[in-house]
C-alpha cells in the first residue's frame, strides 16, 4: 500500500489550519469542516484506507488521521468566527447541539395555598392593606366577646371549638379574631388583610379538615360605606376569577357585621343553570362580609358615630382545591401533594 | 328550613315560578339551602335560616318575608282566631327558676277525641318533614311549624293538678319519648309535677305522659325559655329537636299565647273538646323595643339614598310599626316575631335588604392608605420560602393538631378534641416533615428537599406560646452536614442575621437525611447586620494559602476563628478545601486568607511575618503543623 497519503495529510494540515484561522462567518466555517473532513476529504480517503491496511500501515496512518483531526478540531475551536446574528460558531456537533434540553438546576414548589395566599395579598396590598399577623391559640375574648359573640349567642354553634382551657383559651376559629386584636390596638385608619389557619373540632373528610385556611380582610376608616365595601369586593372577585365573573350582593346575616351580606359568583361549571358543584344554586358563595357592627366597634374602643368599617371573609382552601384540581382537602395538609412539572 | 309551596301560599301569592321566589328570598337573607324537592303535587323549599331569625323557623315568618319583598298582602292567620277564656286561679303552674324559664302557658282541655288526622293536616306536617302521629301532637306540629312556637300536650291524667318547671336535680333520671334513658343535671329544665318528669322543657317530651288514643283530657303548653339553656342541654344529650331547634333562638315570650289561641281553635275544630282552664305564668315582662333610624346615617352607611315614603312602607311591610318623627328620623316599634332587631343598623338592613343590595353601587374608599404596618416577619418567610424554593425545595404545610408520643417540649393539650390522633399541638415540624418525606419518596426521587413555614406550640410557666419555625428536610446521596449547614446560613443571610446556636439546629437521621429547623421569630430578634459592602474600586487583597495539619479531633471552627483574628490585616480566613483524612489520626486544613490594609498596597512580603506567627501559634495552640 503506498502511505504517500501520509504525507499528504501532512503537507495539507497547515493550509488547512490557515484556512480554518482565518474564516470569517460560521458558514464559511462550516464549509470548511466539510471541505476537510467530509465524504470528499483526503481525510475521508484516509479513513477508508485504514480498513485494508496492513497493521504497522494502520499504526502510522491512524496516527496521520489523528494528528491531522486534533489539528483541526483545535482549529475550528480556537477560531473566533463571528455569526450573522453575532454569537460565537457552534463548534462541537454533540456537546453543542442546540436542540438539546437544557440541564436544568432542580427548582422547588410553593405549595398551593401559600400561592393563592400571595396571589390574594398582591391585590390587597396594592390596595393600601397591609398584611397582618395574629395568634392562633386565642382568647375566648378576642374570638367571641367582642366580635358581638356573646356566650350562648347562637352563631355560636356554627364554631365547634378546641378548647385548651375552657372557656377563655381555644384555639380561632377564624380570622376574624385578628381583626378584634388590630382594632384594639392599632391606631385608625386601618387596612389589614388576614391569610391564616383555623381549627374546628370536627373528623376530617373530603371537605372537610380540622385546620384550614381562612383569609380576612378589614377596612376601619371615617365615612366608610357599604358601597365602598361592594366596589372593593367586586374588583377583587374580577382580579381573582376573571373580568367576566358574574357577581351577585346579597343579605346575609353574620353577627360581627351589620347590615351584613355574601358574595356569590356565577357557577363556572353550570354556566348558572345549577349543578351539583354549586348545590344546584346557580351560584357558589366566595365570600362573607359586611359593615363592622357598632357592638364591635365599641368593644374594640372604636366611637361607632366617628368611624366606620367593612369586613369580609372568605376559606381559602375550596379556592385552592378549585384552581389547581384538587379533590380531597385532606390531600392539602398530610404532604400528599407531588409537585410534577410539566415540560 | 323547610317550606311546602303550596302551604306558603295559602298565606302570601307566590310567583309562579319557585326560581323567581327562591332567588328573591336568598336576595333578602334566606339562600335557597338545598334543591327544592317535590313531594306529591307540592314542592318544597329548603332555605338557609340564619342563627338570629326565629321568625323564619315558620312559614308565616317566611310568608311575611315574602309579603314585603314581592309587595303582597300578607293572610295571618293567628290574628283572626277566638281569644282565649280568663286565666283560672289558683294556677297550676309554678316556675321554680324565672332565669331559666320567663312563660309558660297552658289550657286544659276536655273531652277531646284522639284519632288519626285528617288528611289536610296530615299532608302539612308530613310535607314539612315531620310523621303524622295523631290530630292532637299533629296540631301542635302544624302550629309549631306554622308560627314557629313549639308547643307540647300532655295527657290530663299523667299531669295531675301541678306543674313546675325547674332546674333538675343532678343525677335525676328521665325517660324520652322514644325510649332512651337519660341522666340529667342541675343545668337542664325540666316540667315535672309533684312526683315525675313530664317532659325537659323545650327539648322533648316523656315516654309516659304523652297522647295516647284513650287520652280524653289534655294538656296544651307553650312556654318561653332561656335559650342558652335549651341549646346547651339539647348539645349535651344529642336532643337536637324541632322544639330545641326554635327554643335555642330568641322567641318572644308574646308568640306564647298567640300559637296556644290558634292551636285552641284548631283542636275545636279537628278534635272536639272545651277549654276547662287557663293558666299563665308570666313573670318578667318583656320590654317593648323602639329603634330610631335616620335617613343620613342610611345614606352615610350604605352609599344609597332611599325615599322616605319606601322606606316607611317597606318597614311597615315587615309588620314593623314606623312613623316619621322628623324628616331625618323614623321611629320603629318592633314586633314580637322579630326579636333579631336591637339597634338602628339592624333597621337598616331591613331597608336596605329589601330595597335590594343589587341597588348598591361600586364605589372605592375615599381615604388615602394608612401607613403599612405588614408584619416584618411576613416580608421574610416570602423571601425564606423563594430561597428554598430556587435550591430545589418543596413547599409543604402539615396540619398542627398531633398526637406526639415524645413531645419536645411541654405540649399545649387540646381538652375536648374528637380525634386521638390530634390531642395537643406540636412541639416540632419533624414529624410532619419526615412523614411528608415518606410519601413523597414513593416518587422514586431518591433527592428530595422539603420545607415547611409554621408555628410550634409549648406551654411555659403556666402560659402558652407559639413560635414561627422554618424547617426543612434534605434527603440525597451527596448531601452532607456541610452542605446541610450551608443552606441554613444562607437562609439566615437572606435574613441579615448570622447563624448561631441559639437559632438553629441541624439533625442527622441517617448517612444521607437531615433535618433542620430555625427559629425565625428568634432570629429576627438577632441584630441585623450589613452581608454585602459595595466597592468602586478593585479590592487590594493579597491572597495566601497555609497547607495544615493538625488532630484529627480537633474541630476546624476555632482554628479557623483564631487566624481571622489573629491580626488586623487579615479581612477573611476560609476554608480552600474540606478537609481530608491524612495518616497518623491527622486531618488536612487548607487556610485561605485575605489580606487587605485601607489606603495601602500590601505586598507578599508584608504578611510573611503574619504568616509565620499563625504557623507558630496552630503549631501551640492546635498541635497543627505546615504540610510539605
Amino acid at each position: 500500500m503506498d502511505l504517500d497519503i501520509v504525507q499528504k495529510l501532512q503537507d495539507l494540515q497547515s493550509q488547512a489550519v490557515a484556512h480554518m484561522t482565518a474564516a470569517k462567518t460560521k458558514n464559511e466555517m462550516v464549509a470548511l469542516v466539510a471541505q476537510y473532513t467530509g465524504k470528499n476529504s483526503l481525510l475521508f480517503e484516509a479513513g477508508a484506507l485504514l480498513k485494508t491496511a496492513l497493521p504497522e500501515q494502520k499504526r502510522v496512518l491512524g496516527q496521520a488521521i489523528n494528528t491531522f483531526r486534533t489539528a483541526i478540531n483545535a482549529a475550528a475551536e480556537n477560531a473566533t468566527v463571528g455569526t450573522d446574528d453575532g454569537t460565537n460558531i457552534v463548534r462541537d456537533p454533540i456537546r453543542d447541539d442546540s436542540t438539546l434540553p437544557g440541564e436544568r438546576p432542580p427548582i422547588g414548589h410553593l405549595h398551593p395555598t401559600t400561592m393563592v395566599i400571595r396571589k390574594i395579598n398582591s391585590f390587597f396590598r396594592y390596595m393600601g392593606y397591609s398584611v397582618y399577623e395574629g395568634p392562633e391559640i386565642e382568647s375566648n375574648e378576642f374570638n367571641f366577646e367582642k366580635l358581638n359573640l356573646p356566650k350562648d349567642h347562637p352563631a355560636r354553634e356554627l364554631a365547634d371549638t378546641f378548647y385548651i382551657r375552657d372557656p377563655e383559651v381555644l384555639l380561632r376559629t377564624h380570622t376574624s379574631s385578628v381583626e378584634t386584636r388590630a382594632m384594639s390596638t392599632e391606631s385608625l385608619p386601618l387596612r389589614i388583610v388576614v391569610p391564616g389557619k383555623v381549627y374546628r373540632n370536627e373528623n376530617s373528610n373530603t371537605t372537610n379538615t380540622s385546620m384550614f385556611h381562612q383569609y380576612e380582610g378589614l377596612l376601619v376608616d371615617k365615612g366608610v360605606r357599604m358601597s365602598d365595601l361592594k366596589g372593593t369586593l367586586n374588583r377583587f372577585v374580577r382580579f381573582l376569577y376573571g373580568d367576566d365573573v358574574k357577581t351577585r350582593f346579597r343579605c346575609k346575616y353574620y353577627p360581627q357585621v351589620e347590615p351584613g351580606a355574601g358574595m356569590d359568583i356565577q357557577c363556572s361549571f353550570c354556566g348558572g343553570t345549577g349543578c351539583s358543584v354549586c348545590k344546584y344554586r346557580g351560584w357558589i358563595e366566595v365570600l362573607g362580609c359586611g359593615m363592622v357592627h357598632p357592638n364591635v366597634l365599641n368593644a374594640c374602643g372604636i366611637d361607632p358615630t366617628e368611624y366606620s368599617g367593612f369586613a369580609f371573609g372568605m376559606g381559602l382552601d375550596r379556592l385552592v382545591m378549585l384552581t389547581y384540581g384538587i379533590n380531597d382537602i385532606r390531600k392539602l395538609y398530610n404532604g400528599e401533594l407531588f409537585y410534577e412539572d410539566t415540560v | 328550613m323547610k317550606v311546602p309551596i303550596k302551604w306558603l301560599a295559602e298565606y302570601v301569592s307566590l310567583p309562579d315560578s319557585v326560581t323567581d321566589l327562591t332567588t328573591r328570598l336568598t336576595a333578602i337573607g334566606h339562600m335557597q339551602d338545598h334543591q327544592p324537592e317535590t313531594i306529591g303535587d307540592d314542592t318544597v323549599l329548603d332555605l338557609e335560616v340564619r342563627q338570629n331569625r326565629s321568625d323564619c323557623l315558620s312559614i308565616l315568618g317566611v310568608a311575611r318575608e315574602v309579603s314585603a319583598s314581592m309587595d303582597q298582602p300578607l293572610t295571618d292567620p293567628s290574628i283572626t282566631t277566638p281569644p282565649l277564656p280568663e286565666t283560672t286561679t289558683p294556677s297550676m303552674i309554678t316556675i321554680a327558676d324565672p332565669l331559666m324559664c320567663y312563660r309558660f302557658e297552658a289550657l286544659v282541655i276536655d273531652n277531646v277525641t284522639v284519632a288519626p288526622s285528617p288528611t289536610w293536616l296530615a299532608e302539612k306536617v308530613e310535607h314539612y318533614g315531620m310523621k303524622s302521629i295523631n290530630n292532637v301532637v299533629d296540631i301542635t306540629n302544624f302550629v309549631m311549624i306554622e308560627l314557629g312556637e313549639p308547643l307540647h300536650a300532655f295527657d290530663k291524667v299523667k299531669v295531675a293538678d301541678s306543674l313546675t318547671i325547674r332546674a333538675a336535680t343532678n343525677g335525676e333520671k328521665f325517660e324520652v319519648l322514644g325510649g332512651k334513658t337519660i341522666s340529667l343535671s342541675s343545668s337542664d329544665i325540666v316540667v315535672a309535677n309533684d312526683s315525675d318528669i313530664l317532659a325537659m322543657g323545650g327539648i322533648i317530651g316523656g315516654k309516659n305522659s304523652g297522647i295516647t288514643e284513650s287520652t280524653t283530657s289534655i294538656v296544651l303548653e307553650a312556654a318561653t325559655y332561656n335559650q342558652a339553656y335549651i341549646r346547651r342541654s339539647s348539645i349535651r344529650h344529642s336532643l337536637r329537636t324541632e322544639a330545641s331547634l326554635r327554643h335555642e333562638k330568641f322567641l318572644h315570650p308574646d308568640l306564647a299565647p298567640i300559637a296556644l289561641r290558634r292551636a285552641a281553635s284548631l283542636l275545636k275544630e279537628v278534635c272536639g273538646g272545651t277549654i276547662s282552664a287557663h293558666h299563665d305564668e308570666y313573670v318578667t315582662i318583656a320590654t317593648p323595643v323602639h329603634i330610631s333610624m335616620s335617613l343620613t346615617r342610611f345614606h352615610e352607611l350604605t352609599g344609597i339614598t332611599v325615599d322616605t315614603q319606601k322606606a316607611l312602607s317597606i318597614l311597615q311591610s315587615l309588620g314593623i310599626e314606623a312613623s316619621l318623627k322628623n324628616e331625618d328620623i323614623i321611629e320603629t316599634s318592633i314586633p314580637y316575631f322579630r326579636t333579631d332587631l336591637l339597634c338602628e343598623e339592624d333597621v337598616i338592613e331591613e331597608v336596605l335588604r329589601i330595597v335590594g343590595y343589587d341597588t348598591i353601587p361600586d364605589t372605592l374608599p375615599r381615604t388615602s392608605p394608612p401607613v403599612e404596618i405588614t408584619s416584618p416577619s411576613v416580608i421574610l418567610e416570602e423571601k425564606l420560602r423563594d430561597l428554598l424554593v430556587d435550591l430545589g425545595f418543596e413547599e409543604v404545610i402539615t396540619e398542627p393538631l398531633v398526637n406526639e408520643e415524645h413531645p419536645k417540649l411541654d405540649p399545649v393539650v387540646l381538652q375536648n378534641s374528637l380525634n386521638s390522633d390530634k390531642t395537643m399541638l406540636r412541639t416540632t415540624l419533624e414529624n410532619g416533615l419526615f412523614s411528608a418525606l415518606s410519601y413523597q419518596k414513593k416518587t422514586k426521587r431518591t433527592d428530595l428537599s422539603l420545607f415547611e413555614v409554621g408555628k410550634i406550640y409549648f406551654k411555659e410557666n403556666d402560659s402558652y406560646t407559639e413560635q414561627k419555625v422554618l424547617a426543612g428536610v434534605v434527603t440525597a446521596k451527596t448531601a452532607t452536614y456541610a452542605k446541610v449547614k450551608g443552606i441554613v446560613e444562607a437562609l439566615c443571610l437572606k435574613a441579615g442575621r448570622k447563624l448561631d446556636d441559639t437559632i438553629a439546629s441541624i439533625i442527622r437521621h441517617d448517612t444521607h437525611t437531615w433535618y433542620f429547623q430555625i427559629m425565625t421569630e428568634k432570629l429576627m430578634q438577632k441584630p441585623a447586620f450589613e452581608i454585602t459592602t459595595i466597592k468602586t474600586a478593585l479590592p487590594q487583597i493579597v491572597y495566601q494559602d497555609i497547607s495544615l495539619s493538625v488532630p484529627k479531633a480537633i474541630p476546624v471552627g476555632p482554628i479557623l476563628e483564631k487566624v481571622r483574628n489573629f491580626s488586623p490585616l487579615i479581612v477573611k480566613a476560609a476554608l480552600g478545601e474540606y478537609p481530608i483524612a491524612l495518616p497518623d489520626e491527622r486531618k488536612s486544613v487548607f487556610l485561605k486568607l485575605h489580606y487587605h490594609k485601607a489606603g495601602e498596597q500590601l505586598n507578599i512580603e508584608d504578611v510573611e511575618p503574619i504568616k509565620n506567627g499563625i504557623i507558630a501559634m496552630i503549631e501551640t495552640d492546635f498541635q497543627g503543623t505546615l504540610r510539605k
